[in-house]
């Protein structure tokens, strides 16, 4: 059992070292906190997150951002032989989904557009072909969105 | 946020890195380190994820068919430069003179917009779509075996903006 667990453990800390020094908001969510934040008790939402193990989100501060400190993820996963899944550069989008190739229930990557950034490593199923739908629900009903949450130098 | 979240779902609505046509490719190498223009690539390995989904209804069903069929998808978009109308004249010709069939064309007051595929055996293998604004150009091609009765629905259903204009095709 410990031997199957520290492959996983290992992937999580590429991303996490390569981010740590420039983390505004870290979140993790597993099957039972990604049911609870769903308020509204929205089907679609409840479907696609069912198979997750496990999300980590990670935002980045400004520096990270400037500095595109994000785009090691693609490298540093990259040379372990990840899988691209897609790809994004660019003044409207940065963006890279990778995947490992010996197991297809794990991904990481970052989403990176004028000054926002997040990071993420996702094990377990996802319901790839509800995104599009479930973001355009979450965003009418209103569901939890970490991604507008006040940056922490904006707090008092 | 919002932006983004349309720009991913235009990607997800999209695709790959394989054999594909040179235009695609000589335009992702000249804009390679131009950050004006966003290069977009989705793999084969996204639609296959498409492909081992349980369908819940037929239509679900029909949209995951004409997905798996995919080999990819690449985009290159820029929406503030200033030579966009050269760039859709000379993506245009390149594309012409690569043995691409025009399919169809767009005009109106703000945009151009053309799409060309090449075709093989009855088999359409890519399809290229251009537009062209006072400010934007998108070049976008999609690859593998596509169906175009299909592209339409897939377009509406994942948002790709422009592919939606081959409902018109239908009529």
């Amino acid at each position: 059992m410990g031997l199957s667990i520290q492959p996983l453990l290992a992937q999580e800390d590429i991303i996490k070292n390569i981010v740590q020094d420039n983390v505004e908001y870290k979140f993790a969510f597993y099957a039972s906190t990604l049911r609870m934040i769903n308020l509204k008790e929205n089907k679609e939402y409840d479907e696609m997150v069912s198979g997750i193990d496990k999300l980590l989100v990670y935002t980045l501060d400004s520096t990270g951002v400037a500095d595109k400190t994000y785009l090691q993820i693609g490298t540093s996963y990259r040379e372990r032989g990840y899988d691209e899944y897609m790809m994004s550069s660019g003044s409207l989008l940065n963006m890279a989904i990778l995947g490992n190739p010996k197991n297809d229930e794990e991904f990481v990557g970052y989403i990176s557009q004028e000054e926002s950034c997040f990071a993420f490593y996702l094990r377990g199923d996802i319901a790839w072909e509800k995104i599009p739908k479930l973001i355009n629900t979450m965003r009418d009903l209103d569901l939890l969105n970490i991604m507008d949450l006040e940056p922490k130098k904006n707090r008092p | 946020m919002k932006k983004t979240i349309i720009i991913i779902l235009a990607v997800f609505s999209s695709s790959v890195l394989m054999a594909q046509g040179t235009v695609m490719d000589k335009y992702f190498s000249q804009f390679a380190d131009n950050d004006q223009f966003t290069k977009v690539s989705v793999s084969s390995k996204m639609f296959s994820l498409f492909t081992e989904l349980e369908t819940g209804s037929d239509a679900e069903e029909e949209f995951l068919k004409a997905i798996s069929k995919l080999k990819g998808l690449k985009v290159i978009v820029a929406d503030s430069i200033s030579n966009s109308a050269t760039l859709y004249k000379q993506a245009s010709a390149d594309i012409t003179k690569a043995g691409y069939d025009e399919l169809m064309s767009v005009k109106d007051a703000m945009e151009n917009m053309k799409f060309s595929i090449k075709e093989k055996g009855g088999v359409i293998e890519e399809l290229i779509m251009i537009v062209g604004g006072k400010q934007k150009f998108v070049l976008l091609s999609l690859y593998g075996e596509i169906d175009l009765k299909n592209i339409s629905k897939i377009a509406k259903a994942m948002r790709v903006d422009g592919l939606e204009k081959l409902e018109k095709l239908n009529d």
